[in-house]
Order: C-alpha cells, then sequence, then structure tokens
C-alpha cells in the first residue's frame, strides 16, 4: 500500500510530463489505427482533398477538444457576455489580461494537435497522399516531363515502385514527410523553451515567490472543491431532513451572489499588492464592509 | 487505498469526458463488428434501403435509449398531463423551462447516435452501398454512360475494381463517405464548443457559484435518495410490526402530495429570480431548498428589519 502510495505521489509530482506522453502515446495509436485500417489514398486528383483532411481535421477536432476540457475556458468565459455590470470595467486592462490568460490556455489546448500533425507526418502516408495531388510538387518532380508524369505522380501512395521511380535523385514523398516532421518537433520545442525562457525572464518576481504561487493556486483550487462539496452536502442533508421530518431549517450561512461575484473575478498575480488570489484579497478585506 | 481513491477522484472529475470516450469506442467497436460480421450489400436496386437503415436505424434506436436512460426525461414528463397539474404550470414560463431542461437532455441523447453516424461514415461501408442505388449519385457518376453505368453503380460495394474504373477522375463513394464524416465530426465539435461558448457567455452567474450549483444539484439527488430510503424503510417497518403485532401505529410525519408537488417542480437556476421573501439576500438551489426555507412553502418568516426586492435590486446594479 505504501509502494502504491509512493507510486500514485510520483504521479502526481509530475503529471504534467505524464499527461503529455500518454496524450502523445494516444495520438500515436489512433494514428495508427487510421491510417491502416480507415485511410485509402483514392490515387487520382482528389489526393489532395483526402491526404489534408486526414491530417488536418483531427488536429483542428484535438484543438477544439483542448479548449473545451479546460476548466480556464469556462472560468475565463463564465458571465463575460451577461448584461450585469461587474465592477472593473476597463476594455483596455481586460484586453490585456484577456491575451495573459488566453496564450497559456492556446498553448495547453495545442499540444494534441501538434502531436497528432507531428505523427502523422512521421507515418508519411496522409502526406504522401496529400503531396502527391499537389501543384507543388508536380512542378517538383515533373519539371519537364508532361502529364503522363502527372497521372503517374497521382498513383505514388497505391504503388511504391512508381514512388522510387518517380523521384530517382530528389527527396521522395515519404522521406520529405518525415523530414518535415521533425523540423516541426524541433521548431516547436524550441519555440516553448525560448518563449518559457522569455517570460521568467521578464516575471516581476523571484522564483521562489513564483513558485509559492502556483503552489498556492493549486491548493486553494482543490480545497475550494472540497469545502463546497461539504458545504452544499450539509446543506442537502438539511434540506432534505427538514422535508421529510417537519423541522424547520436551522441557520445555515451561505454566500450571497455578491460575494460569489467577487471571488470569482480572473486574477493575475501583483506583486505590489501581496494577495495571491481573489478569495485572498476577499477574505482580507472582508471587514472593511461592514 | 489512499492511491486508489485518488484514482477514483480522477476518474469521478473527468467523467463527462471519460464517459463519452467509452461511449465512441463501445460504439466503433460495434460499428466494426456490424461491418464485418452483419452487413451484406445486396448490390441491387435496394441498395438504397438496406444501406440507410443500416446507417439510420441504429442512431435512432441510440437516440431513444438515450432519452430513455436520463433520468431528467421523466422529471420533465411526470405528471404532464394530469388534469390536477393544469393551475399550476402557466404556458409561457413553462416553454422557456421545457426547453431549457429538454435541449441539454436532446444533446446528451445525440451523443452515441452521431458517434454512430460519423464512425459508419468512416468505415464507409454503410454509406458506399447505400449511395450507390441513389438517383444522386446516378446522376454524379453516369452522366452520359446509359443504363449499363447504372447497373455497374449498383455493384460497385461488392467489387473493388469496379469501383476504381467507375469513379476516375471524381470522388470515390468511399471517399465521399470519409470525407462526410470528417466534416460531421469536425461541424459537431465547433458547433458543441460555440453553443457552449455561448450559454456561459451568458450565464448570469459567475463560474465558481455555477460549479458549486452543479455539486449541491448532484448532493441533493445522492442524499435525497438515501433519506428516501431511509424514511421508506422506517415507514414500511412500522405499519408490517403494526400489521403483525396488531398495535396501534406511531405517529410519523409523512409529507402530503402538496409537498411533494413543490419539491417536484422543475427548477432552474436564476439568480435574477430573487425570491420575495423577507430574508431578501438568499439564493435558492433548487425547489426543495426554496421550500425549506420558506418554511414549508408558507412564509411564515418574516421579522421587521426585512429589505424590500427593488432596493436589493437597485443595490447590487449600483456596486
Amino acid at each position: 500500500m505504501d509502494e502504491l502510495h509512493k507510486v500514485v505521489d510520483f504521479c502526481i509530482r509530475h503529471q504534467t510530463i505524464l499527461g503529455c506522453t500518454t496524450v502523445s502515446l494516444l495520438t500515436v495509436a489512433s494514428e495508427q489505427i487510421f491510417s491502416s485500417v480507415v485511410f485509402k489514398c483514392p490515387c487520382n486528383s482528389k489526393n489532395i482533398i483526402y491526404g489534408s483532411s486526414f491530417l488536418l481535421a483531427p488536429a483542428f477536432i484535438l484543438f477544439l477538444l483542448g479548449f473545451m476540457v479546460n476548466p480556464w475556458t469556462w472560468r475565463l468565459l463564465t458571465g463575460k457576455c451577461s448584461s450585469k455590470k461587474q465592477g472593473e470595467n476597463n476594455p483596455w486592462g481586460t484586453c490585456v489580461f484577456f491575451c495573459q490568460l488566453l496564450v497559456p490556455m492556446t498553448a495547453k489546448a495545442s499540444v494534441a494537435p501538434l502531436t497528432w500533425i507531428a505523427v502523422a507526418l512521421f507515418g508519411a502516408n496522409f502526406y504522401e497522399c496529400a503531396a502527391s495531388g499537389s501543384s507543388l510538387m508536380e512542378s517538383f518532380f515533373c519539371k519537364n516531363n508532361g502529364t503522363d508524369c502527372r497521372d503517374q505522380l497521382l498513383k505514388v501512395p497505391c504503388d511504391e515502385e512508381l514512388s522510387a521511380k518517380i523521384s530517382s535523385e530528389r527527396l521522395s514523398l515519404h522521406a520529405q514527410s518525415q523530414l518535415i516532421g521533425w523540423f516541426l518537433i524541433a521548431s516547436i520545442m524550441t519555440g516553448v523553451l525560448i518563449s518559457t525562457c522569455v517570460r521568467r525572464c521578464c516575471a516581476p518576481v523571484s522564483y521562489l515567490q513564483l513558485r509559492y504561487y502556483e503552489i498556492y493556486t493549486k491548493k486553494e483550487e482543490e480545497l475550494f472543491e472540497i469545502k463546497a462539496k461539504e458545504h452544499a452536502t450539509k446543506l442537502a442533508e438539511e434540506n432534505t431532513n427538514c422535508f421529510f421530518e417537519t423541522s424547520d431549517a436551522a441557520p445555515f450561512h451561505i454566500p450571497t451572489n455578491e460575494e460569489w461575484q467577487k471571488i470569482s473575478i480572473l486574477y493575475t498575480f501583483n506583486p505590489r499588492v501581496q494577495y495571491y488570489s481573489k478569495l485572498h484579497e476577499f477574505v482580507s478585506t472582508k471587514n472593511f464592509n461592514i
């Protein structure tokens, strides 16, 4: 039991990496399934439509899913269009703030689609099918060779010997696909590293305080969830008991709508004000409002 | 035990996603089984009927099952047509409330059928069979070619070489099917995301309060079920004991039919509708909560320090 506890702790500590790895493995598995069971290049002038759909449509769907499963998307959006004014209404500040949150969310949502594209490029089937119908590849392979070459190029995904014949000294479609895949992965990793470096470099607080802020945010979310469940359970228990037993409801404090609004406003850490969240600020300033 | 608890917590937190994934995987598996073991395209003029039935009938069945297994359907329907209840339901508000509950129920019930259709389109067998018998595809492939082409088209699902021969430069039925499947999935996801964004954007409450409301609703359902079982057990025990021991029944409170009616009315969370009661700061999270807080619907709990509802609303808008 202790061993299991240690394993689970390890998983929780490295959950970002493990999460990304799981997503990647699932993506590889689905690409293999799609590629072998579902995908059949038509080998005619519709190659480019067919190949591009299989390459890009799943990436688009995964991108949308990435937004939908991220609770911050809903935190950002809930109540924004509601007619009730919510206090702080500086449009420019809201815009900057929105961007500050939207960029990390987009980055997180992009992991799965980019993995799909990279894995699909390594597999090479989809790219080979799409590129064999593109005019760019036609000019690359068939510069002086006429329509015969074009028709042969369209049939390349269905016939391996034809592929060797057409490409001869140039990069075959298969090789191109895999090289593009490598380049994509390398450039994404470089981009991620550079952007994280710049972000950390320009952070207004020290490393340890930033770390503390991240830990605090996570703990507050967890404890809020736990406490909300406890409170909801007690309220529900009291209501059901009152219904079945004709007793009057005991006084029970329920936060007002205004209080909920105050703590739900999105918050980015500002070192000038030593509050780590809206809840922290609300609780610290509450006494002044009585 | 702690580790297992954490795994279970993870599953419960992401249960919507896990549920949808499980449904999708099961649907994909059954489509594969149907497609390989059961489906055999007749390759004659009945292609369109046969193919369409395999494509649409399971989807229809799954839609009906989706409605039947959702308890909200029965909550919505029970007692609607009863003559005793006509006075309680105002038609206008009734309609809006009905839509507000009916749409999520329909959306939830549509997951399995749409998954079936999408997977079946990606598999391409059913569509290929149905489309080969349709007059639209006949015009698409056989514009100038006469009845010979039409007969060949009907045999395409049974013969792969014929498919390549007929389609030549056009999109073959197989490819059409898969492209339609991809398009269907992409448009459903986009539609879902946009509608959820719009719904959340126009939500009158904040994210955390909405989350609390969802938690409360779930807990209330669970605890109500538990308490109802306890209460019913005690009542049944009392009745059977009295029967066999010829004793008088002890006093035991049983909620009246009116009480049950009051708490069974469908409720949608609306923070604008702060009730017309004396403790005007209070927000109700369910009909049961409202019933219990207003002292069983009689509103006798009033004191003189109460604020009228309009003053509170002005205060909220000014802040």
